[in-house]
């Protein structure tokens, strides 16, 4: 993305005939050293953001991008339509935060966690396969960070207990989550982003992105397997082992019951909002914020220690992100943009579909998949805007940028969290050569079987809601 | 894992949690597997002071509760308001509890009582809602109990008995909450306590919330019960298993308890 902006901002001129040039170069610049900021820690991010949002407000004011209106002056064009234009994904993320802060500390999922561990009876390879599983649905329900480290600290202290070695086990969740944060709209930050832009109902995640989910997760025990085929072996005998994890007591990680109940019910009934929520005609920001006010108000919780637990700072980040995105959405260079994705595809929607997917599995690799998302969101919009039927585009960008981090130790947070956790609390350095391996070789085989799957649902017209013909109509 | 080890975009404070989460899964493949055994109490011995007054009878009433709670326990009544007179008649009657009200004794007396009966003593507070006397608000002295879990003490062990058959009652639902360490390091403390009462509380039909506390734990004791809605019956460990304080300083925190709340103490 970064040097596509930086060519976009040099040569938007000859390309663009409808719009002025100077703001397009202006604001393409201040977009591309914005995240230049973020990838090298020049700045922290939401700090980066804000400057960023600062400046891009005071050159589109400046260079007129935002025109007065009747009643309606540009300033109010330039900040409040933006954010409120994405008001919606910052109020899921909010609502959604709170509500996962609750849920994950109420022990019900720690206490299923070792209930699932007991189940396997400490076999190496079972304990690999369940790990993985219980990663996928941790996630599904709690998004990746609480997800991850539940399951990481729960790995971490098993595969101790039994004498096991840790990495089989650490990797399957660092890159398990990735799949879990397909499974439904609210199971990752990134998902909530492009589902709530891309409008994409809740019940569509069980056709498109689910089976995506399993398989990936699938391709990923499966080749860890095979590539640890050497550690995956048990220490003690079976009896010793099936004693050991039967001494565990699962009742040690209960603080109250009586959360354990309610969290359970609220996260059921959020979800079940969010899968109405179209057909009630309510927006999603709306049914998180009522998920997250009911944790707050059944929970016995102190509303000040789960509040204090929403990151703001990221809060902050995305509102910066997203006025600057919106400015530089404005003065068009986003639109050429999309022109050109839709010259280099020759026009075709699968071609342009399978493009992005190359793309943003490789983006996601290097750069966390939320800006990675952020950016593209007006992308596709722009496609919209251009005769093409988004709906594939949408979900393409939900399974890539969400798999996509699967290939390198800094591509997604849970990757971070795990092999953080494996170097301070086991002292086991997984290193990016080691990670390359693992995580690449998968990442390998699921880009193959995610092109192939995404091709088969354009192609015969798999997506729900999606225009009849391959990807729907072409400009 | 105290520091964040990468908060990134993610909407969670990562190390905080994971330094907990670490801790509960330690406690939970490592804690020792209790049973709670329930206290056997065969004669409660009930020092109600004079006995026509308002202040015996709600002693009285409470000692009921009790004994309902402890099945098979007899009452037996004493008007003696003095220590070593109140000394003799637990031996002499074999009690196995003590039940008296800081409003019947002087508090030299109860005082000298938490500190030298050789039996648990359940001390009432001063009752400020003028209940006394109501089957009801005699019970309702049981509806909330605090419990100190701070290290694995045979004293503590037995404040575990106490709270789970006291706990135990037809038709009403008691309230536990349980102060302990922070959960990094409930697996060296307290984690097979922990898991005990859960048991005990789902099989007996109980509640019990766990609050996980830092810095000093006798003070943490009294800010807790500052900050539940009922006053607490708080069972506190005769041995000093809070926190590795004195048997002493128990008698004084819970000399100061009885002064400042309407709840009870019950000293084990």
């Amino acid at each position: 993305m970064l040097p596509l902006l930086a060519a976009t901002a040099a040569t938007a001129a000859a390309a663009a005939a409808d719009k002025p040039v100077l703001p397009m170069i202006v604001l393409g610049a201040i977009m591309t050293l914005t995240y230049v900021a973020i990838a090298f820690d020049w700045l922290h991010k939401s700090l980066a953001a804000m400057v960023g949002a600062i400046a891009a407000v005071a050159a589109a004011l400046t260079l007129g991008v935002f025109k007065n209106e009747a009643g309606h002056s540009a300033y109010d064009k330039a900040v409040h339509d933006i954010i409120g234009h994405d008001v919606g994904v910052i109020g899921v993320i909010v609502g959604t935060s709170v509500l996962v802060e609750i849920a994950g500390r109420s022990g019900l999922f720690h206490f299923l966690a070792v209930k699932i561990v007991k189940a396997t009876g400490g076999d190496a390879v079972r304990l690999l396969v369940a790990i993985a599983a219980a990663t996928v649905m941790f996630v599904t329900f709690l998004s990746i960070a609480p997800g991850t480290m539940i399951m990481v600290s729960l790995a971490l202290v098993v595969t101790h207990e039994l004498r096991l070695d840790p990495r089989p086990a650490l990797l399957a969740i660092a890159l398990c989550a990735n799949s879990g944060a397909l499974v439904t709209f609210s199971s990752g930050i990134c998902t909530i982003m492009l589902g709530t832009a891309g409008n994409l109902p809740y019940a569509h995640f069980f056709l498109v992105t689910t089976p995506m989910a399993l398989i990936s997760a699938l391709i990923t025990v499966s080749y860890l397997r095979w590539y640890y085929r050497d550690v995956l072996v048990n220490a003690a005998s079976d009896s010793e082992r099936e004693a050991q994890v039967a001494a565990f007591d699962e009742w040690a990680l209960v603080k109250d019951r009586r959360l354990f109940y309610r969290s359970a019910l609220i996260l059921g009934g959020t979800i079940l909002g969010f899968a109405s929520a179209q057909r009630l005609g309510i927006g999603t920001d709306f049914v998180a914020f009522c998920g997250g006010t009911a944790a707050l108000l059944l929970s016995g919780i102190h509303p000040d220690e789960a509040i204090r637990k929403v990151n703001w700072s990221l809060i902050l980040f995305f509102i910066g992100l997203f006025v600057i995105i919106g400015a530089v959405q404005e003065t068009g260079l986003l639109d050429w943009q999309a022109r050109k994705m839709i010259e280099l595809s020759g026009g075709d929607p699968v071609t342009t579909m399978l493009l992005i997917a190359v793309f943003v599995l490789g983006l996601s690799g290097v750069l966390d998949n939320i800006p990675v998302a952020a950016t593209l969101i007006p992308l596709v919009r722009s496609l919209e805007a251009q005769g093409f039927d988004g709906v594939p585009l949408w979900w393409t960008l939900v399974i890539t940028a969400n798999l996509g981090g699967n290939s390198t130790p800094i591509g997604s947070v849970s990757s971070v969290i795990a092999l953080n956790g494996l170097e301070k609390e086991r002292g086991i350095k997984v290193g990016w050569g080691e990670f390359l391996r693992v995580g690449g070789g998968v990442l390998a085989i699921q880009s193959v079987v995610v092109l192939v799957y995404l091709w088969v649902y354009a192609t015969f017209g798999l997506f729900p809601g999606a225009a009849a013909t391959a990807g729907g109509g072409a400009p | 894992m105290t520091d964040q080890p990468h908060r990134g975009y993610e909407p969670f404070e990562l190390g905080e949690n994971m330094d907990e989460d670490m801790g509960l899964f330690e406690a939970a493949t490592h804690a020792p597997r209790l049973v709670i055994e329930p206290p056997r109490v065969g004669v409660v011995l009930v020092a109600g002071g004079e006995p026509d007054s308002a202040a015996a009878e709600t002693c009285r009433g409470l000692a009921r509760v009790v004994g309902a709670r402890l099945a098979g326990a007899s009452l037996v009544e004493t008007g003696e308001q003095t220590a070593a007179p109140l000394l003799s008649e637990i031996a002499q009657t074999g009690a196995d509890l003590v039940v008296t009200s800081a409003e019947v004794l002087p508090e030299d007396v109860w005082a000298d009582l938490l500190a030298t009966a050789p039996v648990p003593v359940l001390l009432s507070g001063r009752d400020r809602q003028r209940r006394r006397g109501r089957p009801a608000a005699a019970a309702s002295r049981l509806d909330t109990i605090l419990l100190p879990l701070f290290a694995d003490t045979p004293a503590v062990r037995r404040g575990l008995a106490w709270t789970a058959s006291l706990a135990t009652a037809a038709g009403r639902r008691t309230d536990v909450h349980v102060i302990t360490s922070p959960a990094v390091r409930i697996a060296a403390d307290v984690g097979g306590l922990l898991a005990a009462i859960q048991r005990e509380a789902t099989a007996r039909g109980f509640h019990v919330d766990t609050v996980f506390q830092s810095g000093s734990q006798l003070r943490e004791i009294l800010g807790a019960t500052a900050a539940l809605r009922r006053p607490p019956l708080v069972i506190l460990p005769r041995d000093g298993g809070v926190g590795g304080a004195a048997a002493s300083d128990m008698v004084r925190l819970a000399i100061e308890l009885l002064r400042g709340m309407a709840g009870g103490v019950l000293v084990v």
